[in-house]
C-alpha cells in the first residue's frame, strides 16, 4: 500500500530509497518482528539461532548501518530529508527494529562527528566495515535512579549538586577509571560491543557536570543485567550495563563538563528528531492496518468502511499520520541542518508523532474490534509498541516542559 | 583587541590560506570535485569569506552557500592552530553553522594542509601563536 508523496521535488534516487528500504521492511523487518514479539522469554530474541541476528545481519550486509556515517569514511552519508525517509520505512516494519538500529548508529555517528584519527581508527572503521553484527552499539544515558533527570538539559535541577549521575568517571594518568550502572532500559545494552555512554564527571556541577565516552563493552569490569521483560518493542533487547572500575583510555572521554550540557542538548534534538520519523512509520502502519480491515469486515449489510463514522475515524487517522510526516521530515531536516539545533522541534515531532502514533494504533484497535485486541492481529503488537514510545527517548511530559522552556526562551526573541 | 588588524588583514591571511588549500596537489582537485561554496560570516573584525570551487572571493556576493559558518575571527584563528576542535566550538555556540553536517563533514578530511600552513602565514604576518 503506497502513499501519496506529497514532496514533488524527491529525485528518483530518493523515490528509489524509499521503495527499497519498504521492500525490505515488509519482507523481512515486519515478520521476523513478529516471530520475535511472540517469544515469551526475552532472552531468547538473543539467542544464537535467533532470527534477530539474521535481521540485523541482512540490514549490516546492505549498509543501513552507515547511514549517519558521511561517504568519505565508507558510510551512506543520507541526506537529512534522506534519513527520514529511510527511518519512516524501517519504523513502519518493526518500532524495535528501527530503535535497534538506530542507537547501533550513535557510537560511530557520534565518533565520525568528532573526527578525530583514534575513534576514526578504533570506532568508525570496524563499524563501517562490519557485515556480520560484530560491532554492535548502544547509546547508555538512564540509569535506574535517573530517567528524566539525566535526558533533559535546561531543566531548573539540572545544575543541582544534590542531583547526580550514578556512573561516574575519574581522571587517572592518561585515562579514565569508570563506576557505576545503567539502566536496564538501555536499548542493545545486552548484547552491544560499543556504547556511548553519558557519564558524571564533576559532582559539584549536578547533571550539568557530565562527560561522554565512546567506549568498547568488552573491557574487564564490564557486566551485563538480564533482557528486560515488557509490553511493547519485544524485539529489541533492552538490559542493563554495570561498571566496575573499568579503565578507559584517553580518547575514549569525547565531553566534558564544558561542552556536555549543549551535546546532550544535541543528541536530544538528533534521538527526538529520529523518534518523529519512525512513529510516522509506526502511525502509518496502525492506519494502513485499520483500512485493510474495514475494507475486508462486514457488519450491519456493509463492510466497516461503508459506516460514515467509520469513514470519519479513517479520515482522522490519515489527517494525524499526514501531520506526523509533515513536522518530523520538517524538524529532522532543519535540525540536522543547523548547529546548534533547536530542540524544541525535535521535541514537538517526537511527542506529536509519538501521540498520534498512539491515538491511531488505539482507535485502530477500536475498529478491529475483539479481534483488536487478539494475538492473532499485527494491531495489538503496534498498539504495545505506540504505548512504550510516549515514554521512551524522554516522557512526553517532561520533554514538553523542556520545549516549553526553550520556547519562552527562543520564539519571538 | 582581536588577533586581526582589521578586515583586510583577516581577507589576507584567510584568503591566502584557503587558496593554498584550492591549490594544493591532493586536497586542491578534491575540494573542487566536492563542489560546495562554503560562506564564512565572521565577526571581530566583521567580513565574509566565501570558498567555492573556483577559487576564495570576500564581502558580498551572488553565490549561494550549500554551507554556513559563523563564527569570529579568533575562534577561525585558534580554529586553525589546533587549539580548539569544530565539535567543541560548536557545543559552546563559538560556532554555528547552516547546511547539513554531511556537507560539512565532507570537507573535514581535506582541510590537513591548512592546519599545516596557518602557523607558518601567522609567522609571515606576525599573529601570535599563543
Ligand atoms: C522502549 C524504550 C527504549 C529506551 N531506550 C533507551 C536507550 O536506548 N538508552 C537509554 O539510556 N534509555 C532508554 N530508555 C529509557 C528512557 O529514556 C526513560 O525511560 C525516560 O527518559 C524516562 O525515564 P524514567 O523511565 O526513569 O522515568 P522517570 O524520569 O522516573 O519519570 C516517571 C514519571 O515522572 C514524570 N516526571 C519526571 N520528572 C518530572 C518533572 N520534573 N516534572 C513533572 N513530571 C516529571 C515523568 O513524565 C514520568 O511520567 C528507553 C525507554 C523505553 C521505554
Amino acid at each position: 500500500m503506497e502513499y501519496l508523496e506529497l514532496d514533488m521535488n524527491l529525485t528518483d534516487e530518493q523515490i528509489a530509497l524509499k521503495k527499497a528500504v519498504h521492500k525490505f521492511a515488509k519482507e523481512v523487518i515486519r515478520p521476523a518482528a513478529i516471530q520475535l514479539d511472540a517469544l515469551a522469554d526475552p532472552g531468547d530474541v538473543l539467542k544464537k539461532e535467533s532470527i534477530y541476528w539474521d535481521v540485523m545481519g541482512q540490514m549490516k550486509k546492505l549498509g543501513y548501518h552507515t547511514v549517519f556515517i558521511p561517504e568519505h569514511f565508507g558510510g551512506m552519508g543520507l541526506s537529512p530529508l534522506e534519513l527520514h525517509i529511510f527511518w519512516e520505512e524501517i519504523a513502519w516494519g518493526s518500532a524495535g527494529f528501527a530503535v535497534s538500529l538506530g542507537v547501533d548508529t550513535f557510537p560511530s555517528f557520534f565518533a565520525s562527528l568528532i573526527g578525530e584519527d583514534a575513534l576514526i581508527k578504533n570506532i568508525v572503521e570496524p563499524f563501517v566495515n562490519d557485515t556480520g553484527c560484530n560491532f554492535i552499539g548502544c547509546w547508555a544515558i538512564t540509569e535506574p535512579d535517573h530517567g528524566s533527570d539525566m535526558l533533559v538539559a535546561g531543566t531548573p535541577y539540572f545544575h543541582d549538586p544534590k542531583i547526580t549521575g550514578n556512573v561516574r568517571a575519574r581522571r587517572e594518568g592518561d585515562g579514565w577509571v569508570i563506576n557505576g550502572q545503567k539502566s536496564a532500559w538501555v536499548s542493545n545494552g545486552t548484547h552491544a560491543t560499543h556504547a556511548l555512554l553519558f557519564l558524571n564527571i564533576d559532582q559539584s556541577m549536578g547533571m550539568a557536570g557530565g562527560g561522554i565516552a565512546i567506549i568498547p563493552l568488552d573491557l574487564p569490569g564490564i557486566s551485563r543485567g538480564k533482557p528486560l521483560n515488557k509490553l511493547g518493542q519485544r524485539e529489541l533487547p533492552q538490559g542493563e550495563i554495570i561498571f566496575d572500575n573499568v579503565r578507559i583510555p584517553g580518547w575514549c572521554m569525547v565531553a566534558e563538563p564544558d561542552t556536555y550540557e549543549a551535546m546532550l542538548d544535541m543528541t536530544l534534538a538528533t534521538a527526538n528528531a529520529c523518534m518523529g520519523a519512525f512513529f510516522t512509520g509506526v502511525a502509518r502502519a496502525a492506519f494502513e492496518e485499520a483500512l485493510t480491515y474495514s475494507r475486508e469486515r462486514v457488519q450491519g449489510g456493509k463492510l466497516l468502511c461503508e459506516h460514515q463514522l467509520v469513514q470519519k475515524k479513517l479520515f482522522e487517522m490519515f489527517m494525524k499520520v499526514e501531520t506526523c510526516r509533515a513536522i518530523s521530515r520538517k524538524a529532522m531536516v532543519y535540525n540536522l541542518s543547523n548547529t546548534p539545533p533547536r530542540t524544541e522541534y525535535s521535541i514537538a515531532s517526537k511527542v506529536y508523532c509519538t501521540q498520534a502514533a498512539f491515538e491511531v494504533a488505539h482507535e485502530a484497535v477500536q475498529l478491529f474490534g475483539g479481534y483488536g485486541v487478539s494475538k492473532e492481529y499485527h494491531i495489538e503488537k503496534l498498539f504495545r509498541d505506540t504505548r512504550s514510545a510516549l515514554i521512551e527517548d524522554g516522557s512526553n511530559d517532561v520533554l514538553g516542559l523542556a520545549a516549553a522552556e526553550a520556547i519562552l526562551r527562543n520564539y519571538g526573541a | 583587541m582581536g588577533v586581526f588588524k582589521n578586515t583586510a588583514q583577516m581577507y589576507e591571511v584567510l584568503g591566502e590560506l584557503w587558496t593554498g588549500l584550492l591549490e594544493h596537489p591532493e586536497s586542491g582537485p578534491k575540494m573542487k570535485q566536492a563542489g560546495l561554496t562554503v560562506k564564512y560570516n565572521l565577526t571581530d573584525p566583521d567580513g565574509t569569506l566565501w570558498i567555492t570551487p573556483d577559487g576564495v572571493k570576500t564581502g558580498d556576493q551572488n553565490f549561494k552557500a550549500d554551507v554556513e559558518m559563523n563564527l569570529a575571527a579568533d575562534i577561525a584563528h585558534k580554529f586553525w592552530l589546533k587549539q580548539i576542535t569544530l565539535p567543541a566550538a560548536m557545543a559552546k555556540r563559538l560556532i554555528t553553522s547552516k547546511g547539513s553536517m554531511d556537507k560539512v563533514m565532507k570537507l573535514l578530511p581535506l582541510l590537513g594542509p591548512n592546519y599545516e600552513n596557518y602557523p607558518k602565514l601567522c609567522a609571515k604576518y606576525g599573529l601570535p601563536k599563543e
